[in-house]
């Protein structure tokens, strides 16, 4: 079919993205046994049946605010280059550190997929995940991987192809397959805000409900996109006044 | 350290705390980058950590929490209120 794909490798520093990322694409990134090794964003390429693939490998980080520069390069990535797929690469035997990262993915309304890597070394702690209890928890695929041994490559490779190739026909450019339910107040505002921004043309590339939850928390990034879009609108003002 | 040394408006502190002791999070009395860096490594109201080494004068406090051991500065501690358990 000759198709090409982009997909972004993220994920908290430390889970083994880079030699997920060595372990697709066959190249020999520098890795060190320490976080924060990957600073910029690094591409290579792979092909899987005939069609080829461009492997974006983001920096770690433990979330996509707009603190850091690591951060702020992550979801710049995500949301200007759109990839058809970004992969969390998770590491299995620290989960709940991990899970935040995954619903700010989803919050963010890319299609996700989950690499947990690092299965053999939560074995070793004693954690055993219930993978497809997993799967349907959370409504995403997973592929349980051992990066540094590069077992479960064909399988995610597999799962990466099936998850582009659905995504072929997305016309919006963001899903809406989750929602982090904030209670009726603090929902009640953002459906306000996310009408306002709704008409302003500019921002219609970008997923609304996450602008409106970002700009709750102060998100400087979106703070600073909303305003210069010149939109010093009296709602927004007001629906933050009264919240 | 002597028990109760710095204190957060009469509150307990978590760098007051020795290494063994276990506690839980009461309040988290900072904001911006500090904060939700500390929210993404599991620091919420309600998690229990346990001290694991304390160094009293010099940086760092070690914690354990949610299974991982993280380092904390004294004056971020410091503004960690928690219950002795």
């Amino acid at each position: 079919m000759n198709l090409k794909f982009t997909i972004a490798l993220t994920g908290q520093p430390n889970a083994g993205k880079s030699t997920l990322f060595n372990a697709l694409t066959g190249s020999r990134q520098f890795i060190a046994n320490y976080p924060g090794v990957t600073v910029e964003k690094k591409t290579g390429v792979y092909k899987y049946q005939d069609d080829k693939y461009t492997v974006i490998d983001l920096p770690g980080t433990y979330s996509l605010t707009a603190y850091s520069l690591e951060e702020r390069v992550a979801r710049a990535v995500i949301l200007e280059e759109k990839p058809q797929l970004v992969v969390h690469v998770m590491d299995a035997s620290n989960l709940s550190r991990s899970l935040s990262f995954t619903f700010q993915l989803m919050e963010l309304g890319c299609p996700v997929l989950i690499a947990l890597n690092m299965i053999d070394v939560a074995k070793a702690r004693g954690i055993e995940i219930d993978v497809e209890a997993f799967e349907s928890k959370l409504g995403l695929k997973v592929a349980p991987v051992i990066a540094n041994k590069s077992k479960g490559i064909d399988m995610l490779k597999q799962f990466i192809a099936n998850a582009c190739n659905a995504n072929l026909n997305r016309t919006i450019a963001f899903s809406e397959h989750m929602k982090v339910d904030y209670g009726p107040q603090v929902e009640a505002v953002i459906e306000q805000i996310e009408k306002t921004l709704s008409q302003m043309e500019e921002l219609q590339t970008l997923p609304l409900r996450w602008l409106a939850v970002k700009f709750l928390e102060n998100d400087n990034e979106v703070e600073q996109l909303i305003n210069g879009k010149k939109i010093k609108n009296p709602i927004l003002a007001k629906e933050l006044g009264d919240s | 350290m002597q028990r109760g040394g710095s204190q957060v408006e009469n509150k307990l502190s978590l760098d007051c705390l020795k290494p063994g002791e276990r506690s839980i999070i009461k309040e988290i009395i900072m904001n911006g980058s500090l904060s939700q860096r500390l929210l993404d490594m599991g620091f919420l109201r309600g998690t229990e950590l346990e001290i694991i080494r304390n160094a009293p004068f010099a940086d760092p406090i070690e914690v354990k929490i949610r299974g991982s051991h993280v380092s904390l500065r004294h004056s971020e501690a410091k503004l960690l209120v928690v219950e002795r358990l």
